[in-house]
């Protein structure tokens, strides 16, 4: 309940203007001369001096403290950090559920590792702990418990969390929890939990947990009611990012994809002509991006010489970045990866990209020496080997996704798919910088704040060059003599498109009719927001894709930034 | 209008609850009150009091020609900083004030104070600094 005593802001007497108790005696004066017209109030009167006077300050410094509580009720001073109250005015904002509760509550994921590839139920009242003061809960989207299925299985229900296996010994799920944070919980740290689970041999933080509402987010707090108070519902598209805003704290960037927009591919029309709302909800958290490697088994086909499988990965990838032999890693594989909806009706074709409906698969032929000789070992009785997947993800995701398929929010006539930004991956970024005589550049952290910059970037914050030389001038530059870039717009994690309904069963056939995505390179800093619509769109080579300035981002490697000083 | 009396004949100034004055007398007391009062101590006013005991306590009163200029001066300021507060074609409103050096001898200065009304009523008192 939002109460606070008029006291709390009452002024001390030096803090009244003199000019305000001035017009406030005048004020009084005017009221004593019309009630009491007998009575002198004016100066060098002992009524005027004693009391009058006196009375002026009194009442001046009353309306100031009404006038600051009223500056407290006011969300854009409290935004714009003007707080006179600070225990009052989060206790009012409260009235707006700026934060749900449970959202203000600290937040993460956890990795459960199993011993085996069973299938378990684990009660939703299940807690894990993480050091003293550090205790958790599943949040979880359905009501039921937990249940969590063996690699492969079909998701029925909400709170089906299907396995991954990790590498040769266990296998892995990511489950969102939220709760109680006394001290940080850092990415890697080592948990327990208060029910009795067989097989169940690790609990993992996978990122660093957030800490939920900060106190000197005041302000911000402010901020985000005035954005988010209209309508924070899935069913638009300011609505879907407030909503985002404010159930995750930890989303830098969040951008609605609309039905209409030209990024949007996934609306149909019923025979009626009537076009079925969508809404595609990018979403980029301050962890992305993690880096996992994962073990993987696949199947060879000796008749095809490759190794075939489903690429089940504990998380949504945005960027795979390397796939190695887990008994020979040296090894040198050319692997392809494809791209399949899990429900084309829904998300087809390259729509379903970087969502929880997209479904990877990997082929990888056998790498032979110089004169056939395998270079991989089966196993299994030459049935199957185990490669190793290094890809970059953002926990956020998933953790949205789970979120968005709760009844309790989802829309009803609104198809919302929760997904990664689609990335620009930056491939090389040079920036030409003139210095002046005898300055230094610091390139290290000009670096840094370039790096930053095209990580934290999605709608409505597009590239501009100016945040780049910005950067440099900061760094001790003197300008920026000119930006190259080479990128090019990855559309999916995989290259290609299969259009075959469980494709494993004749996987040759399938791949013969897989589609390959467009290509679609930058090699202008102007061009780093590009629009772009499936080329082939409406033909039989078409992969429904599509980009805009509201759903892309970028990936710019360390390793790929430049800089080069330009000689005057 | 009316106010409390301020008693100036004792030691220093008092409120006599007892007795109430009106009308011309009111306005003699309240410029006697200016005329005591040091200039800029007043925060709501800025052009209240007068530089009179200010003058006198920090030696600017080197002769009587220095005290009757000061006395001039606070005369001038007292009549302007009244006359805002009288109402028009008010018969008690102050026409004039007269603050003459009637005795200086180096340690004390006597002033002879004259007000005059609207109405052509005099009251004049004689302080000491």
């Amino acid at each position: 309940m939002a109460t606070a005593s008029l006291t709390s802001y009452l002024p001390t007497y030096a803090e009244i203007p003199a000019e305000r108790a001035a017009a406030v005696r005048a004020r009084l004066e005017t009221i004593v001369r019309a009630g009491w017209p007998d009575l002198d109030p004016t100066p060098n009167t002992p009524f005027g001096d004693l009391h009058l006077t006196p009375l002026a300050y009194q009442i001046a410094a009353l309306e100031i403290a009404g006038e600051r509580m009223f500056s407290d009720l006011d969300l854009a001073n409290v935004a714009a950090g003007v707080v006179n109250n600070c225990d009052f005015a989060k206790a009012y904002l409260q009235n707006f559920a700026p934060t749900p509760r449970e959202s203000s509550q600290a937040s993460g994921v956890i990795r459960l590792a199993f011993s085996n590839d069973v299938g378990r139920v684990i009660d939703r009242r299940a807690l894990f702990a993480f050091g003293a003061g550090n205790i958790f809960g599943l949040r979880l989207s359905g009501p039921d418990a937990l249940l969590i299925l063996p690699v492969g299985s079909p998701k029925t229900n909400l709170n089906h969390y299907v396995l991954t296996q990790f590498d040769r010994n266990s296998f892995i799920v990511d489950v969102p929890v939220a709760g109680i944070m006394g001290t940080p919980v850092t990415a890697g740290s080592e948990g327990t939990t208060d029910v009795l689970v067989t097989g169940l041999v690790g609990i993992t933080a996978i990122a660093d947990f957030l800490s939920g509402t900060r106190e000197d987010t005041v302000s911000a707090l402010a901020q985000k009611t005035r954005s988010t108070f209209y309508a924070a519902s899935l069913t638009s598209r300011g609505g879907a990012v407030a909503f985002i805003s404010k159930e995750f704290l930890q989303i830098t960037a969040a951008s609605a994809v609309v039905s209409g927009d030209h990024e949007m591919l996934r609306d149909s029309e019923n025979p009626l002509g009537v076009t079925n709302g969508s809404l595609d909800v990018c979403v980029r958290s301050s962890q992305a991006f993690l880096t996992d490697t994962q073990l993987v088994k696949l199947s060879y086909n000796a008749e095809l010489d490759k190794f075939i499988g489903r690429l089940d990965l504990a998380e949504i990838p945005v960027k795979i970045d390397g796939v190695v032999c887990d008994t020979a890693p040296t090894v040198g594989l050319e692997y392809t990866i494809y791209s399949a909806s899990r429900n084309p009706v829904r998300a087809p074709l390259g729509t379903a990209a970087y969502s929880e409906l997209e479904q990877l698969y990997i082929e990888i032929p056998m790498p032979r020496a110089n004169d056939n000789t395998r270079l991989i070992v089966t196993e299994n009785g030459d049935t199957v080997a185990y490669f190793l997947v290094t890809y970059r993800y953002d926990p956020a995701t998933k953790h949205v996704v789970t979120t968005l398929n709760s009844p309790e929010v989802k829309p009803v006539g609104v198809d919302v798919l929760a997904k990664s930004f689609t990335p620009i991956i930056v491939d090389s970024l040079t920036v030409e910088y003139v210095k002046k005589p005898g300055v230094q550049v610091n390139i290290d952290q000009a670096r840094q704040e370039i790096l930053s910059y095209f990580l934290k970037l999605g709608y409505p914050d597009i590239y501009f060059d100016s945040a780049i030389g910005d950067s440099m001038l900061y760094a001790g530059a003197s300008g920026v003599k000119r930006i190259t870039v080479s990128a090019h717009v990855q559309w999916s994690a995989a290259t290609k498109a299969l259009v075959t309904e469980d494709p494993l069963e004749d996987w040759a056939s399938a791949t013969a009719v897989a589609r390959p995505f467009p290509t679609l390179t930058i090699s202008s800093p102007g061009d780093l927001t590009p629009a772009y619509v499936d080329a082939a769109l409406g033909t039989g080579s078409e992969t429904l894709v599509a980009c805009g300035k509201r759903n892309i981002g970028y990936i710019l490697d360390s390793a790929n930034l430049n800089f080069s000083e330009f000689k005057t | 209008m009316q106010t409390t009396v301020v008693d100036f004949t004792g030691d220093r100034p008092r409120l006599d609850l007892n007795k109430r004055i009106s009308g011309f007398k009111s306005s003699a007391q309240r410029c006697l009150v200016n005329l005591g009062t040091r200039k800029g101590t007043d925060p709501l006013y800025e052009d209240r009091g007068t530089n009179l005991l200010r003058d006198a306590v920090s030696g600017r009163m080197i002769n009587a020609n220095a005290a009757q200029h000061s006395a001039n001066f606070a005369a001038a300021d007292t009549y302007f900083f009244e006359r805002a507060f009288d109402a028009p074609g008010d018969i008690d409103a102050l026409a004039s004030v007269a603050l003459t050096t009637v005795n200086y001898d180096g340690q004390q200065v006597n002033f002879q104070v004259v007000f005059v009304s609207a109405s052509g009523e005099q009251i004049g008192v004689t302080p000491t600094l």
